[in-house]
């Protein structure tokens, strides 16, 4: 098998949305949460470099694009954490036949918690500014 | 009479091109009756694999449109296209047009033990009651055409993968009352490339031709493969 082949997981083409497509979000967020991951603990690492230069990094990533970011990342984050949920659930044999419905319910569940936050950060935001 | 354009992948796995097909269609023309016409009228080196002609043999699976399916029980004017690609089953070795080589989905299939096994040798029926029998009845419809290993994006990338078709034959006699073999099975199939390599991505069952659940069999299976390992981790004596 050949490594293109070995990506062979990632092809859209005739998978359903609550089957294959979910599949394939559910492991690229994970590849985004990782990366996450280490970005943020390289975030950290600049305590390092003493208190003043960890506040002037605090500074910048504050900022409103940053602070954009963040909220498509809290979307990575709920998406993969409703999805993850539906499959612990699903993997125990529960509902198997009624993919469609968990996926809808929990996907309903996500947005409304990444809107949630998303209003709780921006309202922050804005009146800290 | 509507015309419909099928687009087959014709050739072997070295020289191969996708050639074009023009075939008159009506209401309840299969996608097999379309490649019998082709190989009749058109084009008589059009290989592909058939045999009952009414989704029972399980031998016709391609894919039609990316999306594997029997030819011989997909209508044409279900799909509502007017051109129809045609491509020999993802995840299998090709051979040419549209046929592949099953000889590893039946090793495979065999390799989870797909029998009844008996420690003791009865005289007389096993009898069963209907609800042992609802247990596992959806999983003895499988036709073994191979539609949803195609369909599931591990297999497809991971040859070593059972696969949703051996993983549910496996549940299916593990569920089974008259069987005293489920150890054995377990010990097959509770392994990195058996049922803890399927990631439910369910695709296998959005494809299943005979409307089966293997991604649900292969969920049940875990459950009974995890109590497996526990015991075999604590010591709680496995018998096979």
């Amino acid at each position: 098998m050949s490594f293109k082949d070995s990506l062979n997981w990632i092809n859209i083409k005739g998978r359903h949305l609550q089957s294959g497509i979910a599949f394939i979000l559910h492991r690229l967020t994970g590849l985004v949460i990782l990366l996450y991951l280490y970005m943020h603990l390289g975030a950290l690492s600049q305590l390092l470099n003493g208190g003043i230069a960890y506040k002037n990094f605090l500074s910048t990533v504050e900022s409103p694009p940053f602070v954009a970011l963040d909220i498509l990342l809290f979307l990575v984050i709920f998406y993969h954490g409703a999805n993850g949920i539906r499959l612990v659930v699903q993997e125990f044999g529960i509902g198997t036949r009624r993919r469609k419905l968990f996926f809808w319910i929990m996907m309903v569940l996500g947005l409304i918690g990444w809107l949630l936050l998303t209003y709780i950060v921006a309202s922050s935001f804005i009146g800290g500014a | 009479m509507d015309k419909v354009i099928f687009r087959i992948k014709k050739g072997t796995p070295e020289k191969w091109e996708y050639k074009e097909y023009e075939v008159p269609v009506e209401n309840g023309t299969t996608i097999l009756d379309a490649l019998y016409y082709i190989r009749d009228n058109i084009d008589r080196t059009l290989s592909f694999r058939a045999s009952c002609r009414m989704e029972v043999c399980g031998s016709c699976a391609i894919m039609v449109n990316n999306f594997p399916r029997t030819a011989c029980s997909t209508q044409i004017k279900t799909i509502g296209k007017k051109v129809i690609t045609l491509e020999p089953l993802a995840g299998y070795k090709w051979i040419r047009d549209l046929v592949v080589d099953f000889d590893e989905f039946f090793k495979k299939h065999e390799s989870v033990k797909p029998y009844l096994v008996r420690k003791d040798n009865p005289e007389g029926q096993l009898l069963q009651s209907p609800e042992q029998l609802a247990k596992y009845k959806q999983f003895t419809l499988c036709i073994k055409c191979g539609a949803c290993l195609a369909a599931c994006p591990v297999a497809v990338s991971d040859p070593f993968y059972l696969g949703p078709a051996a993983l549910a034959a496996a549940y299916r006699f593990n569920a089974d009352s008259r069987d005293q073999g489920k150890n054995l099975r377990l010990a097959v199939v509770s392994d990195a490339e058996g049922c803890w390599r399927c990631h439910f991505s369910s695709e296998c069952s959005e494809a299943c031709p005979k409307d089966i659940d293997p991604a649900g069999a292969i969920q049940k299976l875990k459950v009974q493969a995890a109590g497996y390992e526990l015991k075999r981790f604590f010591h709680l004596g496995v018998k096979d």
